[in-house]
């Protein structure tokens, strides 16, 4: 396509009729111009040309359109994932809460249990702030969380797979656990997910 | 559709966005030459002003896609991107963006359409060309935005943030003055 030319007439009148009162003005249309004009304009016909321009152009750049969209390079993982990774943590967590009240005591009344597990647990952080979850113990359910972790630290617990064969708890939660290589190492790395995506 | 159109811009524009090639192609189309014209008469290099072009399109087609919105000001704001690169790179080389040489203009101006050569003969050609170098920076500037990259003197305003009351007088000096050089440059050959 041909560069638009440059009409003066029209670009003036345009011009002057936002900003002058007369729509002629006297510097731009002089007759002596009128050749120089078109001088000037075959001189920027020349320096425009270049065979295949607008080609070459049109096909370096049309793959930049639409392209902040499709390749955000650090674009997270969507809303539904983060939530089901969430839910998925949650019963997760549910599921060790239970379990560890069961183990640590079997016998015991399972009100008097659940307090006396916490209790200790939160009495001792600093031996389990070796662990780096940055969590501040003042809900029972995060007291439960370090106490299973110190649990694995002592080594009374290994896995879920060790649970399994000990208790209803840990063969009910078996299918959202996994049956094996579920550590309670990779618990934690959950337990840092989820502060993560909370944070975030 | 016209590009010279404000609405009919804005339309491409908001097509090209949403991922329509065939807009941007009009676009490109309509503008690369001015763009590249522009750069080319700045650096006296065809294929850097072809790169520098080709670098401005890129970064024009991404921001559209990022939602830019037009009011009336994607020329000015298409012409400053590419100043800008051009001054980019000419500082990157270490160099000044100066008009084109005497020789590196000759070159590009020597094979004029049919058409310019019933009102562009050579003598022109080569008078043109030597009394465009004598110009100021700020003279040749004006110029080369006007009548190499066709921009309108609104357009200008726009982009050199200056009055077009200056604008227009400085065209008009710039004008007078490439009239008498060109003139005396015949009187001169005449009378050798």
């Amino acid at each position: 396509m041909e560069a638009r030319q440059v009409n003066d007439e029209d670009d003036w009148t345009g011009f002057l009729m936002t900003h002058e009162p007369e729509h002629h003005d006297p510097l731009s249309d002089a007759e002596e111009e009128a050749p120089l004009i078109r001088h000037l304009e075959a001189y920027g016909r020349s320096a425009r040309d270049r065979t295949d321009l607008e080609h070459r152009l049109y096909s370096s750049s049309v793959e930049f359109l639409n392209s902040p969209h499709e390749s955000l390079p650090f674009s997270g993982p969507s809303k539904a994932v983060v939530w089901s990774r969430l839910a998925l943590a949650a019963c997760i967590l549910l599921a060790f809460a239970v379990t560890v009240q069961m183990l640590l005591n079997p016998g015991a009344d399972q009100s008097s249990a659940g307090l006396q597990g916490p209790s200790m647990a939160a009495t001792e952080p600093l031996g389990i702030t070796d662990f780096p979850v940055d969590l501040e113990l003042v809900t029972d359910r995060e007291t439960v969380v370090f106490a299973l972790l110190d649990a694995g630290e002592t080594g009374e617990i290994q896995s879920v797979g060790d649970l399994e064969g000990t208790d209803t708890y840990g063969v009910a939660f078996a299918p959202i656990l996994g049956t094996a290589g579920f550590e309670l190492t990779d618990f934690a790395e959950e337990i840092q997910l989820i502060q993560g995506s909370m944070r975030r | 559709m016209d590009p010279n159109s404000i609405d009919d811009i804005a339309t491409l524009l908001q097509r090209a966005s949403s991922g329509d090639q065939s807009a941007w192609k009009v676009i490109v189309d309509h503008f690369g030459p001015r763009v590249f014209g522009l750069m080319r008469v700045n650096c006296g290099d065809p294929d850097l002003a072809e790169e520098l072009t080709q670098s401005t399109f890129c970064t024009v087609a991404s921001k559209i896609s990022d939602g830019y919105q037009e009011h009336g000001r994607f020329e000015s704001w298409l012409f400053r991107i590419a100043m800008n690169r051009l001054r980019d790179e000419m500082r990157r080389r270490k160099r000044h963006a100066r008009p084109t040489t005497h020789e590196a203009m000759a070159a590009f101006i020597k094979s004029p359409s049919e058409a310019d050569d019933e009102v562009f003969d050579e003598g022109d050609r080569e008078a043109l060309v030597l009394a465009l170098e004598q110009l100021s920076s700020k003279e040749r500037q004006i110029i080369d935005l006007r009548h190499v990259g066709g921009m309108s003197f609104r357009q200008i305003e726009e982009l050199l943030q200056e009055p077009v009351g200056t604008l227009l007088a400085r065209h008009h000096r710039a004008l007078r003055k490439l009239r008498g050089l060109i003139e005396n440059s015949k009187n001169d050959d005449s009378e050798a």
